[in-house]
Parts: C-alpha cells; structure tokens; sequence
C-alpha cells in the first residue's frame, strides 16, 4: 500500500535560519525510501496553510517568535495537531512558540500556543554540538546535531525528546533536551538533524501513518558515516576539554610561581 | 608617523594601535591588521573619522561577492597608488580602521564593508556611495538577515544628503532596506538565491517574481528600472561574447577577465560608483580589464595538466551561484570542506546541489563524510581522494572549479602559492 504524505514547513522567513528547512526536504527522501510518496510545502502565510501529516517549526533566536505564534494562531495548526490528525515537529523558535509561555529579548513573557506543557526563560547564549543518549522507548540511537539558543526549558508532566552524553539541551540538572507530548515532537537541535539521523525521520513517518510495527533495516551508508565521523569527533574534543580543564586545575597553584620567572 | 590633521586622542590611539600591530605581528598572530584597528577603536571610538576625514570614499557591503567589486570599484576609481583599500578581507570598522591608518595620503578610499559593520563605517567615514550587492542568510555569525536589513535601513536613511546608495535593483531585501537614502541608483545585480527574499520585508505579503522582476501585491513596492545594467553580444562561438555596461547615456564595453557572475554585474556597480566620483567611463573599464585576481582568489593555478580555480563558498546563495555555474558551463568540480565548528556543513544540506546531479564531484577535506552524505541525498556521484591535489588528478585535463568552505580556502590558497604544485 502506497501512501501519499504531505510535509508542511510553516513561516521558515519569521525566524533566524538555523539550517532547518533542510528538514522538510529529507524526511521526504526518507519517505519515499520507505516507500510512501512525499510532497513538502512550504507554507509562508496563513492563507497559504494547507492539511498536512507533518507540519515542521524551526529556527532560532526569540526576535521572531512573537510574530510566529501570531500567525500560527491564524491557522488551524492547534485544532489539527491537538485532535491528533497531523504530527507537529518543532525547533527552538518553534518549540518556544508551542509552550505555556515564553519570554521575548526584553523579558516580557508572553503566551505561546500552549500545545506541550512547557515554560521557556531566558539563559546565557550557547552553541555548540549535542549528542544523545540511544532512546529505546523512541527507538533512536545516539542522534547528532548542535543547539545554538539563549533560553531553559521547563517541563511539566511530559517526557523529554532525549537525554543527553554531550550538550546543554534544556539546561537543567536532568540533561535533558525536547518534549515528547501527544501529537508534537520538539527540540532544540537545529541543522541536518532528520537528515543525519534517518531514525528520527523513520520515527516521525512511523507516527504519521500511524504505523506501529518497526521499519525494516534500511541504512544510509554515506549518512552513517557522517554521523559516526561526528560523534567521535565531538567525544575526542569533549575529553580533550576535560583533561585541558584537569592540567589548568592542577597547574593554577604553581602559577604565582612561574610568573616570579 | 601621526597625520597633522588628527585630533590628538585620535593621534595616540593610532599610535598604540601600531604599536598593537607589530606586537600581532611578532606574536605570530598573523597580518595584524585587525588587531591593530581594534586597539585604536577602543582608545578613541572617532579614530575612524579621523583617518577617513579629507577622503571620498565608496563602500561595499553585501552577503556575497563584497571583496570582488570593491577591487573593481578600486581599479575602476583611479590609477594605482590614488585609491586605498582594504584588501583581504579585514572588512570589519578595525580592520577598515587600519587600512586608512596605513595610508593616509590617499584622496580616495574604496571600502569592503562587513554588513553589520555598516552603520558605524557610513558614521565614521560620511561615504560619497554605498553599494549593496545583495542579501540572503548566513550561519556563521549568528546575526539574524532581518537584524541585518534593518541596520541597513536605519543606516540608509541616515546617510549624508551628497551620499548615493548604488543598489542591486533585483533584490527585492536589499531595495527595501535602502529605500530611504538621499539618492537611489539601481543597478541589475541578478539574485540568484530567491529563497530569503519570498515574503515582503515591508507587509510580509508573497512577491511575485517574473525574469529578474519583482513586485509585491500587498504594498505594491517593485522593482526600481535599473540604470546600469550588464548585457551580453554573440555567442560563445569563435567571435566570443562581447559585454556591455548600457547606463542612461549610452553603454560601455567592458572585459570580463574574473571569472563568475558576481564579477560581471560587479563591473556595473563599479562603473556607477566611477560616475558617482566624476570617473571617466572608458578610463574606469580599462582599468577594470587589468583585475585578473581578488586576494589571489581567483587567478587559475596550474598543476600538472590542470588550471584550477578556488572559489570560497560559505552560505546558500554562495553555493547556489556557483552550482549554476557548474550545470551550466559542465565545469569539472572538487570539493575541499573542512571541519569549523558544529554548524560548518549545515548551510550545504539547503544548497541546491541536486542542480548537478548526476555529475561526479571529486570530495576531500576534513568534512569529507558530510559532503559525501550532502551529495549523495541530492544525487550527486562522489569520489573521495586523501588530498587536494590527488582530488584534482581525478579530474579530466583542463579547467576544475575547486569549491571550498572558508578553512578549507584558506588552507589550500596557501598551499597553492607555496608552490606545492
């Protein structure tokens, strides 16, 4: 049985690029990989909004989140997504405008669409890469991807998207990143994420047709290598910055020392 | 040595900015140039006015292609030796700072001007024109493409009332952030990368696009006629292409000798400039012919039985140009990208590259696996070599585009002019 998905990335020019519209693109590559036709949209205005299986958010920065829950309140993304009919993926920006609340450049906290039960704050800037730990509940191995934000995720009563080996995430004590909450999936890793962890989008196409048995084995070996090349990198540094960090502990004593030199 | 004219805070700032200047330079902190400005800055931040002061100048701000038309608009200006310019890409108010610092005698200044940098470049330096060559979105600074046009905009209208804003006409973000200047001259620039420029910056209404037309149904802003624009006479066969600058009172030939679009839409930027300065036409277009090379960017290295061209690509429009280029001239392509930071090879993953599918591309570099990933999802065939001279080997005899990220450029210009060939 062929089916036919539609994948919707909405207002990508409302928020500072981060890399995700290509997003929309490769979970259509995976789709049809899997054997399902795919057509991505890309919805720029509320008149333009179209029914689809999987509506993707994404981009960073809060300077226009504001104006992305305006528009979004506009369409009948809530009422879709809420009902369960369509699969909502969203990134930063987009996950700052599905919250509780959240909180613009100012400090003025503002209501977001309230579809996952998250409250969004600010925090010290961060960008860097971000691992994850294998998540056997999801079915995802260790995923890579890099966050670039300045804000901590709060959640209530909702499982997080992963936890952590290496990044900031949400910034809390857990090291956790993301929400996993009814019909949306959000996040805060931008860039090649579907792209480079093609078990995310078997993931995302397995919920939006509503397929529960696993997926057969389908590996990407350029795509594979590109992540393991990635994740080892990033491990290499990671220990590399610890011990950097050990020798500085272990010197600073001496230092006065080797300055009277 | 301190110039007469220089306030004297100003005077000392530069004077310890040189002193900075050496010490980077001693220190192995390479060219120094930058450091050097931003000492100075931070003493006295007027010191650009005072090294810009008593000079016209131009500057040049844009996502892409601002080094190439500002040695344009340098050759273009006046002989060598009469202009001063910021070579090499120090392009931020430092890096302008040290420039005009190094030479103060010039009368006439033609500025590469990094786009955040503009507001308090025009501020310092009261430009005679601004050319703006496009806009479209970058990763690596983290400054968002609105932020940025905004800053244009309150730098445009802002400008000084003898100053002219030389504008590509064809970029719908960049006519809306300059449409407050003092005086506007629109040139057809081309847009290449569409994708930032979909929605009005101004309503947020769709633009409709027809050839290199744009207009917007929401507020009704479109397209400027250009005034300068770039045409093309014959065909590639054995008489060649001859191009012409046409302008409102006739049109001038130019020679293309840089290679790429940008170049050849830059001669018309920079002959608008020229006329700006009182610059006679044909003077500006010979002098314009002798610009074979842009920071030796461009200048074809030969190794073995091929003459390799590097091109410097860090974001979609760059890629996008370039990939043009490559589906429709059938250029022979290798690709250097090296590993600079987490987000190095995101930009690619949303350039265009199923435009050469089917071709082989030749992939080494650090960030080999991303780009080899990147290509085969867009239907490109790959072939991975160790180095970047066995990647060119791999190539046919004759001409290979060889297309890196910043790191990667770098690495391999300097490889290439220390005679690794």
């Amino acid at each position: 049985m062929t089916r036919s998905l539609t994948i919707a990335t909405l207002f990508p020019l409302v928020t500072v690029a981060a890399g995700d519209e290509a997003k929309g693109p490769a979970l259509a590559r995976r789709a049809r990989d899997r054997g399902l036709s795919a057509e991505v949209v890309t919805v720029d205005r509320p008149g333009g909004f179209v029914e689809a299986d999987v509506y993707l958010l994404g981009g960073t920065g809060r300077d226009g989140v504001g104006q992305l829950v305006s528009l979004l309140s506009d369409t009948d993304l809530a009422s879709r997504v809420s009902a369960g009919g369509s699969l909502l993926f969203a990134v930063d920006a987009g996950l700052d405008a599905v919250s509780l609340t959240w909180v613009d450049p100012a400090g003025h906290r503002h209501d977001g669409l309230g579809l996952v039960p998250v409250v969004v704050s600010g925090a010290a800037p961060v960008t860097g890469s971000v691992v994850t730990k294998p998540n056997a509940e999801l079915g995802l191995p260790a995923l890579v991807g890099w966050e670039s934000n300045d804000v901590r995720t709060q959640r209530a009563a909702a499982a997080p998207f992963s936890q952590l080996e290496h990044g900031a995430g949400d910034r809390s004590e857990t090291r956790t990143d993301g929400v996993v909450s009814g019909s949306v999936i959000a996040t805060r890793l931008h860039g090649p994420l579907i792209a480079l962890n093609p078990e995310l989008a078997d993931l995302l196409l397995a919920r939006a047709t509503g397929r529960t048995e696993p997926w057969p084995d389908l590996p990407v070996p350029a795509v594979e290598e590109a992540r393991t090349n990635r994740i080892a990198e990033i491990r290499a540094e990671a220990a590399a910055a610890g011990w950097a960090a050990r020798v500085r502990r272990a010197v600073r004593p001496l230092s006065p020392v080797r300055a009277e030199r | 040595m301190t110039h007469r004219r220089d306030p004297l805070r100003a005077g000392v700032a530069l004077g310890a900015g040189r002193v900075a200047d050496r010490l980077s330079l001693s220190l192995g902190l390479g060219a120094g140039s930058v450091v050097g400005g931003r000492t100075a800055l931070r003493l006295d931040p007027r010191v650009l006015e005072a090294v810009a002061a008593g000079r016209r100048s131009v500057l040049v701000t844009g996502t892409n292609g601002k080094a190439t038309v500002t040695a344009l608009v340098t050759a273009a200006l006046g002989e060598k030796g009469s202009v001063v310019t910021n070579a090499m890409g120090a392009n931020t108010t430092d890096g302008i700072i040290a420039a005009l610092a190094k030479d103060r005698t010039s009368p006439v200044a033609a500025l590469e001007v990094d786009d955040v940098h503009l507001g308090a470049v025009v501020k310092g330096t009261r430009p005679r024109a601004v050319i703006a060559l496009n806009s479209s979105r970058e990763y690596t600074r983290g400054v968002s493409l609105a932020r940025t046009l905004r800053h244009w905009r309150r730098t445009a209208a802002a400008l000084p009332d003898d100053s002219v804003a030389i504008i590509n006409t064809d970029d719908p973000l960049v006519s809306w952030a300059f449409e407050a200047a003092p005086r506007v001259v629109p040139v057809s620039g081309g847009l290449d990368w569409r994708d930032d420029a979909l929605l009005c910056p101004a309503c947020r209404a769709p633009h409709e696009f027809e050839g290199l037309s744009w207009s917007c149904p929401g507020c009704g802003r479109q397209r400027r006629a250009p005034q300068w624009t770039v045409v093309a006479e014959g065909d590639e066969g054995d008489e060649g292409v001859e191009w012409y600058v046409e302008h409102g009172r006739g049109r001038q030939r130019i020679e293309v000798t840089v290679p790429g679009r940008t170049a050849t839409v830059g001669e018309a930027f920079a002959l608008a400039a020229a006329d700006v300065f009182g610059v006679d036409l044909a003077g500006a277009a010979e002098r314009m012919a002798t610009v074979a090379d842009v920071d030796e960017r461009y200048a074809p290295v030969q190794i073995g039985e091929h003459a390799a061209r590097l091109m410097r690509l860090d974001n979609p429009a760059g890629w996008a140009e370039a990939l043009d280029v490559a589906a429709t001239t059938g250029a022979q392509l290798v690709m250097v990208v090296d590993p600079d930071g987490p987000r190095d090879t995101a930009t690619m993953w949303e350039s265009p590259f199923h435009l050469i599918g089917g071709h082989e591309v030749a992939v080494t570099g650090g960030r080999s696996s991303d780009v080899v990933a990147i290509l085969t999802a867009a239907g490109v065939r790959t072939r991975v070599a160790p180095d970047v001279l066995s990647a060119i080997a791999t190539r046919e005899a004759g001409d290979v585009l060889v297309a890196c990220n910043t790191p990667a450029f770098r690495r391999v210009s300097a490889q290439f002019r220390g005679g690794a060939a």
